[in-house]
């Protein structure tokens, strides 16, 4: 009996550890993307156009883009579209979201990314809390983080499902604009619409 | 005895694999609950001034359209950034009196004592405070705070959503709280006060013209970025309001 307790014990001293790597893990995977993408960004010599597709093809393995898309319809609006509206959906927002951060990044020129903390509010769940530093000025940014279990093909482990921008939260905002547009208009509208603005 | 324990392992560990996939198979709706639950607490769902409101969201975005971002980008192409930049921290700076009497209104003394020290310093050494100082040489600032957030704080709701001429979204509760600010601002003039950066309300609305202008000059392109994410720009602008003045009672 005593031998059990000792290696519950043994057990629970091995486990503590690799809870506590965890978010040393999400900071190393977070910052090494990051530096990837500034890597590409700050290379000028590059066209637009291939940098901005390498831009994308970088920083995709960090999100879970197809659940931002769904979340920002709302479970209610994505449960009564068909399969072949349910992709088209997806493949609409996915593609606003990138060409959105694109051109962002275009504007961008010595920001730094700072990360200041890993929070946890589920075993499952992370914030990082970054930082944004642009001369004087300090934007708070948060991406949301979940660990996906099982892991996705060429996705990595923990992926962003939001992100928060100065307390603004991009997955809600879509929510509040996509709920409001389809209170007095169909679906199908609503894809017309997105489709237009890209 | 160890038969059992092992017995008890083996089920534990069946019984949260079970659980795991249950959770992934639910995955979706958790995260759909957790997003709900946050607009029940933020934004709100009535919008009684909803017919107005898109209307002045359309009036207000003609006229950044086509009066206030070309004389912004106009500025902005004349004007060096630093002076752009002095111009705008002069004006916070003489606008201390609203965040030192809404810090000291919610019983935030450490943000108030912060709020002194950034005014002495930027109006003795950063030349009335053209030059942020207390920042950039003491690593000084705190996030500002005015009537609105104070109701907030003290837990008055926002109220119906308005959206103003020229100002933007606001809500009932941050369109009364302009009035005490106002009586703060030292810029806006105001007889029966003794601090008054003017001598008459019209060069107090002059003064509010250029401020409008110079911060124009600096942040066009943040709202270009804005219009160009929105689907629906009524509802887009409300929802980034509300999320943000809700971040900003709670700091």
């Amino acid at each position: 009996m005593k031998r059990i307790v000792l290696s519950f014990f043994a057990f629970i001293l091995c486990v503590t550890p690799l809870l506590a790597d965890t978010t040393t893990q999400i900071k190393d995977q977070f910052n090494s993307r990051i530096d990837s993408v500034i890597k590409i960004v700050i290379d000028k010599s590059v066209e637009t156009e291939i940098r901005n597709q390498n831009i994308i093809k970088a920083i995709s393995p960090m999100f879970d883009f197809e659940l931002m898309a769904k979340l920002s319809l709302g479970g209610k609006a994505w449960n009564s579209l068909d399969a072949h509206q349910k992709q088209l959906f997806v493949d609409l927002y996915v593609a606003r979201m990138k060409k959105s951060y694109s051109e962002k990044l275009d504007a961008y020129t010595n920001e730094t990314i700072i990360v200041n903390e890993i929070q946890m509010p589920k075993p499952n769940r992370a914030v990082i809390i970054t930082d944004l530093i642009s001369g004087d000025e300090k934007i708070p940014i948060n991406y949301k983080m979940y660990e996906a279990t099982p892991p996705k093909e060429k996705k990595d482990k923990w992926l962003i499902y939001d992100v928060d921008i100065s307390g603004v939260s991009v997955v809600q905002t879509d929510r509040a604009q996509f709920a409001e547009v389809l209170k007095s208009n169909t679906i199908e509208y609503l894809m017309d619409q997105m489709n237009t603005k890209r | 005895m160890l038969k059992n324990i092992v017995l008890l392992l083996i089920g534990f560990v069946l019984a949260t694999n079970m659980n795991a996939k249950n959770m992934y198979d639910d995955q979706f709706a958790d995260f759909d609950y957790e997003f709900a639950q946050q607009e029940k607490q933020g934004v709100q769902e009535s919008d009684p001034l909803h017919g107005y409101n898109r209307v002045m969201t359309d009036f207000n975005d003609a006229l950044y359209v086509n009066v206030y971002r070309p004389i912004s980008k106009a500025i902005d192409a004349v004007v060096h950034d630093k002076i752009q930049e002095g111009v705008s921290n002069m004006y916070y700076n003489v606008t201390f009196p609203i965040r030192f009497t809404n810090d000291i209104l919610q019983l935030k003394f450490d943000k108030a004592i912060i709020e002194i020290g950034r005014f002495v310093l930027n109006t003795v050494f950063g030349i009335f405070g053209f030059f942020d100082v207390a920042q950039t040489h003491f690593g000084l600032y705190t996030t500002p705070e005015d009537f609105g957030q104070t109701l907030g704080h003290y837990g008055v709701a926002a109220g119906p959503h308005i959206v103003l001429p020229f100002f933007g979204p606001s809500n009932l509760r941050d369109t009364v709280s302009m009035v005490p600010d106002a009586y703060l601002d030292p810029t806006v003039y105001n007889e029966s006060r003794g601090f008054n950066v003017v001598d008459n309300f019209d060069k107090s609305i002059g003064l509010e013209v250029i401020e409008q202008l110079n911060y124009g000059s600096m942040n066009y392109e943040t709202y270009d970025m804005l219009r160009k994410d929105a689907i629906d720009l009524y509802p887009y602008l409300k929802n980034i309001y509300e999320q943000r003045r809700i971040k900003m009672i709670k700091e």
